[in-house]
Formats: structure tokens, sequence, C-alpha cells
């Protein structure tokens, strides 16, 4: 073998490494189901999740071949657990996520904080549907900025110490020039 | 249900205990008892035990003030909200004031705090002449009085009863007038007595007769003063009218009892002697009370000696295993079974990072725990490296005589291979795809035992590292250091094992000399300097944060900062570093290069997450480091110390470095916090691979919900907030004090013209950061190949 293909090589091997990985992280994991020859993987999305807009984020592959199924129907039904009524229930219909390609996501209004149940249904040609429930907790909505506006300026305060200090140093110097 | 039903329920529910209020009665009552502890052991009459249950108790009774039931039914129940001001008034301060709360507190503060912070006000005769006049009793008890009628006014009363806000200003008046009338009746030692101690009796008798005045105006008046109650109060099924003469019934008996108690307390005083043999009962002295001289911090220009009084080697438990070298190793040996279980599971394991090993491990907890560790305990990640022991290991076998080639001695080569290594975290997803992950450790492990085999030191950790570099700039900031117990025994020693070894252990392996060593840049903890030692002599010591960033001077092995562009361009990268990484995240970015990718019809994202890289960790900081060299000689003039052309940059980029430790901390601490429980249900599902899924009856499924993050806590922002407030602020002072040195005799205000570029350039790195802490995190930005 020609050594001088060694570093080629090494580099081919690390490529490879990162090549075979076929990355679906579209959020953070919720549940990973094995269910009528599918594996349905489920994420959401922000982290963590607060009250407001949500994206439900799903990537099924075959369970046997591992071969990811793209042309499936995404639906995900949310239902307040604090709030026990169908009434409350809202449908989002999936769509591809342009970020991930495997991966379809469905945007969803949790309202307000507590938990939330989400009924996620994925219809796949040639397989039976498969209904995966995942029950989250949902936080208060992100503050406004102006609401943290003391905490915001908290600083300010402290540059006014630094500044006093400095000028209680300096006059003290004057004072007495030896010290 | 009766309303005492509804009372007890309340009661039993709406305990409200907030967290800032908490932590600030922890940090009091922590600073009090070391201080009291340290007063006592000098002056253990006058510093009774009972005065420390006095300070302790005052606290929890402002707490149990604003925390408990009360504050809740002082919206609907006069009464109520009575008591809540009479705690607040008449029993928190004075059983406070007399904790003797002065001297306790300031001995209770970091040496330096007290000496460097506190010292100058205390001295400081404009300070001292704004507090007499504060404690004056005339201004006291005006103060109280006018307090009390003013925020009884029906205007007042109801807009503290809407407003939460409004409801917070106004018990803070209460406490801080409060404390002011109680500290002439208590005089607090080392105060002294602007009036004869007699005067406090009609004082106090005065107090009483405009509280009788006030209470009958409540327990009297025909109708309901405040509308609100009117309303509310029914709710109770109490009539608003009987709970209003109620409160002035508790203000009159309970409220007058506070004023007249005193005055038999100090008859007394007055009757067993004169002013000298009350001194002597109030402190319990048999003889004659020492003159009341306060010795307090004096302020000083020059940096005190340092405090050896705490060794991290000298702990018990944690000293002796980082003492010992197979301690250490053994720590080395547990990280290194970690790495191994990141490299199995990242190859062998699932694709998805949150299900795997590799995903998690490094990802969340590793980074999560080190920040911390990095700031409180110093650079001791780098002690327990897994990546050492092939560099250990090549030291046995192998000759190990070259030295690294002089043109490498540098941080180029480690600047470089950290912006390699954001750029893939951020482009290629690093985080998001365990088997890179997996690549990247055996590189890791690969590279440094390459680089150990052939070349003496540690020139791995030194000069190539990108980890390493990390930990070296982050622990700048913390207070421990490796560091000579005794100077005096470096001095006379000429031997110097400790950089060049002896026939057991190798010296430092980054050429530091302890005697001259300044800071945590490029020191590992090893501790092989300590084992060589044969004084033992070296130790984990103290060291006032932050001031490692505050030298200029010679480092060993280091040179001077402000001449080493290499070091400069380190510090600016991981500064910016921190930003770019955590921005890379949020949603606005990711759905930003998303529409980019579309618009320019990009196969995906790297070339736009690429090119905004670039921007954040190469341009970005180039346009700041040239702006700051051409304005701030311009402003300062020379530097005093140090090459002409980068002498300010150096000074500018070492003032930087906590803003970037604040928002690496913001930024990993929350991945930590709202994802740390994702470690179960992947160990588990880690443990039923290995068993081949023979474990699953007894073990069941991984509970994937468990992978993902609970809600964020409430008070996770504010704490963010508080972090990168922390971090600008250090960063402020720091080069506010480099100013300073280059322009001592500058007026401060002329001073404050001169470091605003610097301050624009901080201002904007913080608003950069609380910009990112407002945006969700979007854990994506994944390359598809």
């Amino acid at each position: 073998m020609n050594v001088h293909r060694l570093p080629r090589l090494v580099l081919l091997l690390v490529l490879a490494g990162w090549v075979r990985v076929g990355s679906a992280d579209t959020g953070q994991l919720r549940e990973v189901v094995q269910m009528n020859g599918l594996n349905v993987v489920i994420f959401t999305a922000p982290t963590p999740l607060r009250a407001g807009e949500v994206e439900v984020v799903t990537l099924v592959t075959v369970e046997a071949t591992g071969r990811p199924v793209l042309d499936y129907q995404l639906d995900v039904r949310v239902r307040s657990k604090q709030w026990d009524t169908e009434a409350l229930s809202l449908l989002s219909m999936g769509v591809p996520d342009p970020g991930t390609r495997f991966a379809k996501k469905a945007t969803v209004l949790l309202a307000t904080p507590g938990e939330w149940e989400l009924s996620v249904e994925i219809q796949a040609p040639e397989f039976d549907p498969v209904t995966v429930v995942v029950e989250v907790a949902v936080g208060n909505p992100h503050p406004l900025w102006w609401q943290l506006l003391p905490w915001l300026l908290a600083a300010v305060p402290c540059l006014g110490l630094i500044l006093a200090r400095d000028a209680i140093t300096q006059r003290s110097r004057r004072r007495f020039p030896a010290s | 249900m009766s309303w005492l039903d509804v009372l007890r329920d309340s009661a039993m529910d709406s305990w409200n205990i907030r967290f800032w209020p908490s932590c600030f009665a922890l940090l009091l009552s922590i600073v009090y008892l070391r201080g009291f502890r340290a007063s006592r052991r000098s002056s253990p009459t006058r510093f009774a035990l009972w005065r420390a249950w006095s300070f302790i108790l005052g606290q929890l009774v402002v707490l149990f003030a604003i925390f408990s039931p009360l504050d809740e039914l002082g919206g609907y129940l006069l009464s109520a909200h009575m008591i809540q001001h009479l705690l607040l008034l008449g029993v928190a301060p004075p059983l406070i004031l007399l904790g003797l709360p002065a001297i306790p507190l300031l001995r209770g503060l970091p040496a330096t705090v007290s000496r460097e912070w506190v010292g100058p006000f205390i001295a400081s005769r404009w300070v001292v002449r704004i507090f007499h006049v504060l404690v004056h009793p005339i201004t006291g008890w005006l103060a109280l009085v006018l307090a009390t009628w003013v925020w009884h006014v029906s205007f007042m009363y109801e807009l503290a009863l809407v407003d939460p806000f409004w409801h917070e200003v106004e018990h803070g008046f209460f406490l801080t007038t409060a404390f002011m009338f109680w500290f002439p009746v208590i005089q607090p030692w080392p105060s002294r007595a602007v009036w004869p101690r007699a005067a406090m009796i009609p004082y106090l008798l005065l107090a009483d007769v405009q509280n009788t005045v006030f209470s009958a105006f409540f327990a009297f008046a025909p109708r309901v003063i405040y509308p609100t109650y009117e309303q509310v109060t029914p709710v109770f099924g109490l009539d608003p009218l009987a709970d209003q003469a109620l409160a002035g019934a508790i203000m009159w008996v309970p409220g007058s009892l506070i004023f007249i108690a005193p005055i038999a307390w100090i008859i007394r005083d007055l009757r067993s002697s004169s002013g000298a043999a009350a001194q002597r009962a109030r402190y319990g002295v048999q003889e004659a009370a020492p003159p009341i001289e306060v010795s307090l911090p004096q302020f000083s220009s020059t940096p005190a000696p340092r405090r050896r009084g705490f060794d991290l080697l000298r702990l018990p438990v944690l000293g002796p295993v980082i003492a010992s070298r197979r301690g250490r190793h053994l720590l080395r040996f547990l990280m290194l079974g970690l790495a191994v279980l990141v490299v199995v599971d990242g190859f062998l394991g699932p694709r998805t990072a949150s299900m795997n090993l590799a995903g998690v491990l490094p990802w969340t907890h590793w980074r999560g725990i080190a920040v911390i560790l990095l700031l409180v305990g110093g650079n001791l990640l780098c002690m327990a490296c897994p990546f050492t022991l092939p560099r250990t290991l090549a030291g046995r076998f192998l000759p190990r005589k070259l030295a690294f080639p002089r043109a490498l001695r540098n941080k180029w080569m480690a600047v470089l291979l950290l912006v390699c290594w954001l750029w893939m975290y951020e482009v290629l997803a690093l985080w998001d795809s365990p088997s890179a992950t997996a690549w990247v450790v055996v590189g890791y492990f690969v590279a440094a035992f390459l680089v150990d085999a052939f070349f003496r030191g540690a020139a791995f950790c030194k000069y190539i590292c990108p980890i390493g570099q990390f930990h070296f700039v982050q622990s700048m900031v913390s207070p421990l250091q490796v560091s000579a117990r005794d100077a005096a025994t470096c001095a006379t020693c000429t031997t110097r094992e400790c950089i060049r070894g002896s026939d057991r252990v190798e010296g430092c392996g980054t050429g530091l000399f302890v005697p001259k060593k300044v800071g945590n840049l490029d020191c590992t903890f090893c501790m092989d300097c300590a084992d060589a030692c044969p004084k033992d002599n070296v130790g984990i010591l103290p060291a006032a944060p932050a001031a490692d960033l505050s030298f200029t001077g010679w480092r060993s092995s280091i040179g001077r900062i402000a001449d080493r562009p290499d070091v400069i361009a380190l510090l600016m990268v991981l500064v910016f570093g921190a930003y770019a990484n955590a921005m890379g995240m949020t949603a606005p970015v990711i759905a930003w290069q998303d529409e980019l990718t579309v618009r320019w019809g990009l196969a995906n994202h790297a070339l736009v997450a690429s090119g905004l890289l670039l921007f954040e960790l190469a341009l970005l900081p180039a346009m700041v480091a040239f702006f700051l060299l051409w304005i701030v000689p311009r402003m300062l003039g020379p530097a005093p110390v140090g090459s002409p052309r980068t002498g300010w940059l150096g000074r500018c980029a070492l003032s930087l470095v906590p803003l970037g430790v604040a928002m690496w901390i913001v930024h990993y601490q929350f991945h930590f916090l709202t994802s740390w429980a994702s470690i179960l249900p992947v160990s588990h599902r880690a443990l039923l691979d290995v068993s081949g899924g023979s474990l699953g009856q007894w073990l069941g499924d991984p509970a994937w919900s468990r992978a993902c993050c609970a809600p964020t806590p409430d008070w996770l922002l504010g704490v963010e907030i508080l972090i990168l407030n922390i971090g600008f602020v250090v960063s402020w002072a720091v080069f506010f004090a480099h100013a300073r040195t280059s322009a001592p005799g500058r007026s401060t205000s002329r001073l404050l013209f001169s470091v605003l570029p610097m301050t624009l350039v901080q201002a904007g790195l913080l608003f950069w950061g609380f910009w990112i802490i407002f945006q969700p995190m979007q854990m994506r930005g994944t390359l598809l190949l």
C-alpha cells in the first residue's frame, strides 16, 4: 500500500463517519415508538416549551430496514389537560420540514401554560395508521423585555458605585498625596 | 363553608416564597454568621449568642411578613395588612439591629470586597455625614411618621393594593424608615449616641402618641376609608367597618406595646447607673466597657497580601484525592471510562443524538458542569482530563526527546483549531451527530498520543488542545489557582523542582515557574509541580476573582499578554465565540439561514452558516479590534506597559473575558438545567442494548419524555440576565482599572468619558447576549448528507 495515500484514506474514513449520519434532530426528543412496522420519533421545538406556537416534528422510518418514510400524512391533535374537554382540542396538519427533509412538522398553538396532550397520528401508505400520545409540560410564555427592564438595567447602579468609589479614592489621594 | 374555613384554606395555599428575596436573605445570613463567628472569637461578651439569634429572627420576621398568607390576606382584610405593617415597622428592624450587624457583616465579607469596595465608602466623610443625618433621631422619627401617614392616605394605599410593584415600594419605605427610627433607640455598637439615652424616652413616647392618634382614626372612623375593602372584605363574611376597627385596635394595643416596652428597658438602664454602667449592663461586661473605637478596614491603593487560609488540597475528602497522584489518575480513568462509553455508543448506538450517550453526555452534561467547575474551582477539568493518559503512557515507553518546533510555540494553531471546532459544531452540527462526536473523541486520543509521544512536556495541552484553551481562559476569572503557599520558601529555593522536575516526577509540562506564575492561563492543574516540590509548598489557593485580568505584567512562560497577539486572538475568539455559539441555536437565526438557503437555491445551509460564523468569529472581532486600536490610545494615551501597538488591545481583550465567560455559562447552563434528566432514558436504552434486551422485563421501556426538558423555571431568565450583567460589570470594572492605571491623576468624570468607546463595545456584547436569551432555542440547524 502506498503510504502517501494514508492521510487521504484517514480523511475519507472520517468523512464516512459523517456521511453515515442522517441527522434528524429537530428539537427535543419526546417519544420513540415502534408500531405497525414503523419507527416513529417525535420531537418538539422550541426548547423548552413555552405557551404559544409549538412545532411538533416527526421522523418516520420503516422498522425493518431503517428506510425513511417521506410520503405520510401527519395530524396532530392537542388537548389541554386542565380544560378536560374535547371542545378545546385542536388539529394541525403536518407539512414537510424545510430544515430537515426527512421530517414533517406541524405547528400547534398551546395557548396556556400547564399539561398538554399531543396526539400524533401517522398515516403512511402500505402501513396501518399509528397514533402516539405524548404528554408535555408547557411553561409560562416568555416575558416581554420591558417587563424585565429593572433586571436589564441592574448593571447601571453597579457602575455608579464603581464610579463613586473611584471619585472617593481620587479625592482622598488628593487630600493625602503621600498615601 | 364558614369564613374561618376559607381563611384556613387560604392560609394553607397562599405561601408565596419568592426566589430573589430568599436568596438575598440567605446570603445576608451567611455573611453575617461568618462575620459573627470571627467577631465572637475576639469579643465573646459583646457578641453574645443571643444577638445572632436576634438577627436571624429579625430576618425571618421580614420573610414571614412578605411570604406568608398575611401578604395575600392583606389584599382582603385591612386587619391582616396592619399586622404585616406592624411586623415590618416595629418587630423586624429592632431585632436585626440588636444583632449588631455592622461589624459582623463587614467581617463576613471576603477581605478584598470589604477592603477594596466597602472600605472607601466607610472612610468617606460624605458617606459618613449622610449616614449620620439619616440615623439622627429627628430624621428617623420624622421619616417613620411621614412614611406611616403618607402610605395610609387613601390614594397611596389603594395604589399599593392594586399594583404589586407599589406594594413592594411601600414595604421598602417601611423597612428603611423603621431602621432609621430604631437605630438611635438600639444604638448598635460601634455607633455613638447623638442624644443622651434619657432623650429616647420622649422620642418613643411621642411616636406612641402619633400611633395612638393614627389608630383611633381607624378604630372610630364612621365609614370605610379604603374603597377596595368595601368590595372585597365581605367575601370573608366580615363587615368592612368591623375589620377596619379591628385594624385600628391592632395598631393601638400591640403597636403601643412596641413603643412602650423599650422605654421600660431604657429606664432600667438609666436606673442601674450612669451611661457607662448602662453600657456594661447592655453588653454584660463586668469591668468598664472598652472605649468605642472601631477598627474598620483601611483602604489602600496597593493590593493586600493574599490570604492563605484556604487551600483546596487541604480540604477533607476532596483534598487528599486531588493531592495524590493516584487520586488524580483515578479521576482521569473515570473520565476515560465515560469517554469510552461515548465512543462505543457514538459508533454503535442510535443515530439520533438525543437517544445516544454521545449526543447527551458531552454536549449537555459535561459542558454544563464544566463551566461551573471552571468558575468555582479553577481548571479542575484539565486535571481530570483523560487525554493526558496517553502522555503518561508515551512517557513510559517512548523517548519523548524532541522539543516542540519553535515556530509553533504559540497559540495560533490552537486558535485555528478552536475556530474549526466552532465551525464543525455549528455547520456540521457536531452536537447532533453521535458518530461525529465519537470520531472527535478518538481523534483527540490519537492526536494527544502522537504529539506527546515525540515532544517533551505538555505540548499538546499548551499549544494544540482547543478544549484546554477554553478551560485556560474561562478559569482566568476563577478565585482558585495553583500557587506557592509561602513566597519566602520559594525565595530560598535553589533547586526549582517545580519546573525542572525531580527523579520521581517531571516538572511543569507547560513551563510555568510557580513563584512567577500569575493566574490560570496555561495551567492544567496537573499538580506535577506540587508532587515535585520537596518542601510541599504548592497548593490550590484563593486569589481575588478576576485579578488575573487586571494583571498586565510579565507572566511565567507567557510573557506580557499585551505583547502576545496570538493570546489576544485566542481571548477575542473565545469571547465572540460564546455569542456566536449561542446565537446559532436561536429560532430567528435558523429561520434566516433557512430562508437564505432556499432563496439562493443551495443544497443545505452550510454555506450560509459558514458565512455567518466567519463574520462572528473573524470579521467582527477584527473590526472591534481595529476600532479599539484606533480610539483607545487617543482617549487614554499610550499603554503604560507593553507594545505600543497591541498594549491597549491586550488590556481590552483581557477585560472582555468576563463577558465571554458569562455568555458561556448562560448558554451551557440553559441546556443543562432544561435537559439534565435526559441522561436517564439514554442510559436506560444503552443498558437495554448492552444486555441485548434481556433486562427489558425488569427495566421496561425508556421514558423518553424525560429526555426532554421540563418547562423552564420562571427564575431562569432572571438568573441569565443577572449573570450577563455580572459579566458586564466585572468587564467594565477591569477596563476601568486599566484606564485608571494609565491615567492616575485624571478626574473620574473625564476618565468615564475616556472609557466610553470600550463601554460601547461591552454594552454591545451585553445587549447581544440579552437578545439571544430572549429568543426561543431551536435545537436544529441540521446538515443532511
